[in-house]
């Protein structure tokens, strides 16, 4: 009975000693996944993205600004030009050229941007963005109109004064058809920053990643584990009496 | 035997319910924050540009770059508030502090977007920074008792004290 139970004991130890390994060091990384930055960090590799169906919902809903920039709402996240913006939105309502500023429009606030595409600030409802934005527009003397759910309203952002009306017409902002080398590279930075190692590592870590069998698979390992931890103390108490 | 089972059920259906409840969400609106503060008449927000050097204190104190180069804070004359953001792992909290002369005069967590550390809005844990002051070197001048599974909310919310803090300071000295 006990050279049986030594036998299976090493035959299991062996088959194991690479998942004690791996598991031991993907749960220490995991454990302080913030401090390593695996949160934060972008798998590139295409073969991974693939497997992981990161791939945009559809395609980018575009508006055109001015000297040819362009801002892109495609699933939550924005772009100005090929560059995330905002990662949880979920309406973009269009972008103005006003003063020398970008104001992009969505959820009930506005992002403004300088003309080199730095953030200057975020104005939301307690800055006086009306909610339930429809539409965006500016005035021929540079002040941003919002069509919303209640009226229309008119702002200039230097003093932030709100001014209500029942109408106002305005130069909408409007869907426009984006350049397909622009659209390429907004998708490829979505597929970009759309899974991270600390995703990949939690999922290899619990088997996952290779679909609900890998998580049988991980399952039957842990309870090799726990065969082992059963044989080696009693193998230890057999021998000891 | 029925009963127990039924007793079980609704605790755990309770316990389930109530654990939803405390996660993250609005925990009150920016809106009515500033409208508590100054007695439901807020006044109109005032814009502070973060040039260059201001941008480089901040930067020390954050410990990372601060996107915006114009921040809009509410000043009444007697206090200030001030709305900030920072994430704390992987979403922004939304915090409202009230400042006036170099102190802290409230904190409130607004809007808590993580899944994780949303302890943070509890008053045992605000309430620490009520009269806080910023030494010299922009620390504050306590120490402020963590809560252990929420580190990075926690941090989040100390580092933006500080700033509310030295932002009350820098218009202050602007005014004089």
């Amino acid at each position: 009975m006990f050279l049986v139970i030594q036998k299976w004991h090493k035959k299991i130890g062996t088959c194991i000693v690479l998942f004690v390994i791996f598991l031991s060091i993907s749960g220490i990384a995991l454990n302080h996944s913030e401090k390593l930055r695996l949160n934060t960090t972008f798998i590139k590799m295409e073969w991974l993205l693939d497997l992981y169906q990161i791939s945009p919902p559809s395609d980018p809903i575009s508006f055109s600004t001015h000297n040819n920039n362009w801002v892109s709402q495609l699933g939550k996240r924005i772009y100005f030009n090929d560059k995330e913006i905002i990662n949880d939105a979920k309406k973009l309502v269009g972008v103005v050229y006003v003063n020398n500023t970008f104001v992009i429009g969505y959820d009930g606030k506005l992002m403004v941007l300088t003309n080199k595409g730095e953030l200057l600030e975020s104005l939301s409802g307690v800055e006086g963005v009306p909610a339930g934005m429809k539409k965006i527009g500016y005035d021929e003397v540079d002040n941003v109109v919002i069509e919303s759910a209640h009226g229309y309203y008119r702002v200039n952002l230097e003093i932030l004064v709100w001014d209500e009306h029942d109408y106002l017409s305005a130069d909408w902002s409007t869907v426009s058809n984006i350049s397909e080398h622009l659209k390429t590279a907004i998708l490829n930075e979505y597929r970009g920053r759309g899974l991270t190692v600390e995703r990949v590592l939690l999922d290899m870590h619990s088997g996952r990643v290779v679909g609900p069998w890998g998580i049988y698979f991980m399952d039957l390992v842990a309870i090799l584990f726990l065969i082992i931890s059963f044989t080696g103390v009693w193998m230890w108490w057999y021998r000891r009496n | 035997m029925t009963k127990l089972t039924l007793y079980i059920f609704l605790f755990l259906i309770t316990q389930i319910w109530s654990l939803h409840s405390y996660a993250k969400g609005t925990y009150l609106e920016p809106e009515k924050f500033l409208s508590d503060v100054f007695n439901n008449n807020p006044p109109n927000p005032q814009k502070l540009w973060l040039k260059k050097d201001l941008k480089k204190e901040i930067k020390k104190i954050l410990g990372d770059e601060f996107k915006p180069l114009r921040l809009r804070y509410w000043d009444d004359g007697s206090k200030k508030a001030w709305i900030l953001e920072r994430i704390g792992r992987d979403k922004p909290i939304t915090t409202g502090y009230v400042t006036s002369k170099g102190k802290i005069l409230d904190v409130k967590v607004l809007v808590f977007r993580e899944s994780r550390g949303w302890e943070v809005r509890y008053p045992f844990f605000t309430e620490q920074f009520s009269d806080a002051t910023l030494k010299a070197d922009t620390k504050l001048d306590r120490k402020i008792d963590g809560i252990s599974g929420a580190t990075l909310s926690v941090d989040a919310l100390i580092k933006l004290a500080r700033l509310a803090l030295f932002l009350d300071k820098h218009v202050d000295d602007k005014k004089n």
